[in-house]
């Protein structure tokens, strides 16, 4: 092996350029879209129309999405759940709740950190996991800052009961809220919203945050929603009011 | 060195026996066992007959990531597509898939009634 | 400098079948914990929706930094010009190539979908650490296996320039592999610009170290001769590389106490962590750091072969612990959704999670360091990997000795 150097700078030239073809290409088919400046879907939550032991929203999107449940409590799968909270150090405080999902963020530090974008924004705002693709290395649980997201760690058996029209899920992937994207895609509202609004209490609002004369913008209008850790600079589309 | 030529000429030989076992099949009309599917229910489907044997597997790719990445709906082109008018499994897809020994990973997700 | 022969080990003792056959048997203890894994899902390990990375991801940025620390070793002779340390050139470098391989194994076993391997392969992500690492672990191995390549060609030009691709590039490998934790803006106990430095710092020690225990170990059972000042020189060096992963834990540490914001976070390590502030203050600091670089940097210790050997065992166990206390206790922590308010949910927001190494955890780490131990023996068998003597020539007229530069 007696490379010269004009037989090495040839060599190396192509093997760079050979290099790039692949990140370009990605960069140019494969890669995810930004979210369009177009639709934005996301959520406006009122923590105070949300009854503490109220989980319709839960319920429902576990009947939906058959969202797999394990026994054990560190392992079980949640794409939805019920935060209950109270100030800290305030003697007797009142608990207040409020139900947690995917943010559906703007910046989202799960699509960054993915090796192989299988977590990515859709077009109008959905963050999505392709669990085709997903190898399982769990960065993006690492990297949420809301715990929206949860690893499948046994296999699943789909159920015989389960919804039909949305697929299961194999072992070793990741999973979360999808925005109930299968039934947005046909115009109607996520199974958890609609449960919400069944009950009567109606705390989740649910549309398109660019469109001004939809609901939740309307509510965002108000200066009374806020996002949870905003510092952070994700921008979520979910936001909560009576926090 | 003729002895290696040899073997190299019957090792082709016996590799390209398959092919031209279906091949002549085919141009013979003899049935080679491959199973034959039963009719759909629909008047015709998104594509003709010998074009998705050969190309069903890139179209369903395709129609999964532009209905996962980019909300389009598969429609007809979609698994419920086939479904609608093949409406189960063991008549349609595995019947192909074990005759060949494929063993797609889809059915450990996606719900099509065996 | 009289030219270095090397050969083959003999290779039919009983110590050395006793040897390959105990690490083959450790290192099918890998096969046999990544199989129950890829079948049965991550529920038979400890790691959870809380704690999603546990001891496999430990063993791997444990193994990488040692890969650093044994290419940089060997690239002292051929790049840093220290002459003295040529004959390990070439162990070093197989080591390094050997610990990278391993590396990768340890990472992509532990994925969920393991079998999706080639996926990364067809979708960088320049955003995604793991995506860029995953370049730099591979364009990292293939130079270190090139280096080695021109070592053994005895090709000076070549295993210069290699030598020092694969120094540059082992820093990009450290800096990333400190990056994958140091990025994560949304847990304080990764979110540290330190982090890259700091996992170089700890692979060259740890690499200083493993080098001093297999050098001492190999020529010890093939009754090679082998300069005692290599031992003594490498431990002071070793010494000097613990004073500086000192400097960063310290500098970290005290930087991250400071902020109000930071209080709960830096006092679970160091104080309320439980076993972790354990490990920490006992395990990494004292029996880690500490007492390593006393016994390394003492001028009694430091001249003895079996007190640099102790304290080169304790760095190796102490470095380990670093690893796993870089990877665990940031997940432990619970995420603050709302700071100021006490929240909790079935999905345990608001609660200390719970990580203990599991059964098939540890026969992952074990069979990881089997696979190294059997490929270590079984190269240094099949090709002249090793000195036939190593001994420092003392010139009269410089009258100092060789290792005391």
């Amino acid at each position: 092996m007696d490379f010269d150097r004009r037989g090495f700078l040839k060599l190396g030239a192509v093997a760079a350029a050979g290099t790039a073809i692949g990140p370009v290409a990605a960069a140019v088919t494969g890669q995810s879209p930004a979210a369009a400046a177009g639709k934005r879907l996301g959520m406006v939550i009122d923590a105070d129309k949300c009854p503490t032991d109220c989980t319709a929203c839960v319920d429902a999107c576990r009947k939906e999405n058959n969202v797999p449940r394990f026994t054990e409590p560190e392992l079980d799968m949640h794409w939805i759940r019920k935060i209950k909270f109270h100030p800290k150090g305030v003697e007797g405080a009142q608990e207040r709740s409020f139900p947690a999902m995917c943010f559906h963020c703007e910046n989202p530090p799960c699509a960054h950190v993915c090796p192989v974008a299988a977590t990515f924004i859709r077009p109008d705002g959905i963050v999505q996991v392709d669990k085709h693709r997903c190898i399982g290395c769990r960065y993006c649980i690492v990297a949420c800052p809301y715990k929206a997201r949860s690893f499948v760690s046994k296999p699943v058996e789909p159920a015989e009961d389960g919804n039909p029209n949305v697929p299961s899920r194999t072992h070793g992937v990741v999973e979360k809220c999808t925005l109930c994207a299968h039934r947005v895609d046909e115009g109607k509202e996520p199974a958890c919203v609609e449960a919400c609004r069944a009950t009567g209490q109606e705390a989740m609002v649910f549309g398109d945050l660019h469109d001004q004369a939809s609901a939740a913008a309307e509510l965002l209008r108000t200066g009374r929603a806020r996002q949870l850790r905003a510092d952070l600079g994700c921008q979520p589309g979910v936001y909560y009011m009576g926090l | 060195m003729n002895k290696g030529i040899a073997a190299v000429i019957i090792f082709l030989a016996v590799l390209a026996l398959p092919l031209v076992y279906n091949v002549g099949a085919s141009v013979t009309g003899v049935s080679t066992g491959a199973p034959a599917l039963t009719e759909g229910k629909g008047l015709k489907c998104v594509k003709d007959g010998s074009w998705m044997k050969r190309n069903h597997m890139t179209l369903l790719k395709h129609v999964r990531e532009d209905s996962v990445r980019q909300g389009v709906l598969a429609g007809d082109s979609g698994l419920r597509g086939c479904i609608a008018c093949h409406p189960k499994r063991g008549e349609f897809c595995d019947k192909c898939h074990s005759y060949v020994g494929a063993s797609p990973e889809c059915w450990r997700c996606h719900y099509y009634p065996v | 400098m009289a030219k270095i022969k090397y050969t083959r080990i003999g290779g039919d003792s009983g110590a050395y079948y006793g040897f390959m056959i105990v690490s083959a048997l450790v290192a099918a203890l890998l096969p046999i914990a990544a199989l129950t894994l890829y079948v049965n899902g991550h529920q038979v390990t400890g790691m959870t929706n809380q704690v999603p990375w546990g001891m496999p991801i430990v063993m791997a940025i444990y193994l990488i930094g040692a890969s650093a620390g044994s290419l940089v070793l060997s690239a002292m002779s051929t790049v840093f010009g220290k002459t003295e340390y040529k004959p390990f050139a070439r162990l070093a470098s197989l080591l390094a190539v050997l610990l990278i391989v391993a590396a990768l194994m340890a990472i992509i076993l532990d994925w969920g979908r393991p079998d999706r391997i080639l996926v990364p392969f067809f979708h960088f992500q320049p955003r995604s650490m793991f995506s860029l690492n995953a370049i730099l672990y591979n364009t990292y191995m293939a130079i270190g296996f090139l280096y080695l390549v021109a070592l053994f060609q005895e090709n000076d030009l070549w295993s210069k320039r290699l030598g020092l691709a694969a120094v540059i590039i082992a820093v990009g490998v450290h800096s990333g592999t400190g990056a994958i934790f140091g990025f994560v803006y949304v847990r304080e106990l990764y979110n540290s610009p330190l982090l890259p430095p700091s996992f170089i710092a700890a692979a060259l020690s740890s690499g200083t170290a493993l080098m001093i225990i297999i050098l001492h170990h190999t020529f010890g059972a093939t009754g090679r001769p082998f300069d005692q000042r290599y031992i003594t020189g490498l431990g002071r060096l070793m010494g000097l590389f613990i004073l500086v992963v000192l400097y960063f834990i310290f500098i970290e540490n005290v930087t991250r106490s400071y902020a109000p914001k930071n209080y709960e976070a830096a006092s679970f390590l160091l104080l309320h962590g439980g076993k972790y502030t354990f490990y920490f203050w006992g395990g990494l600091i004292l029996m880690g750091l500490v007492v390593p670089a006393a016994l390394a940097l003492n001028s009694v210790t430091g001249s003895s072969v079996r007190w640099i050997l102790a304290a080169a065992w304790m760095q190796l166990i102490g470095v380990l612990m670093e690893r796993y206390l870089i990877v665990i206790p940031a997940q432990i922590l619970p995420l603050e959704l709302l700071p100021g308010m006490e929240i909790t949910s079935d999905f345990m927001d608001g609660q200390y999670a719970h990580y203990s190494v599991s059964l098939v955890e540890w026969m992952y780490a074990l069979g990881l360091f089997g696979v190294v131990a059997f490929g270590y023996g079984l190269a240094i068998r099949l090709w002249p990997m090793l000195p036939e003597e190593a001994l420092i020539n003392d010139t009269p007229s410089a009258g100092a000795d060789g290792a005391a530069n």
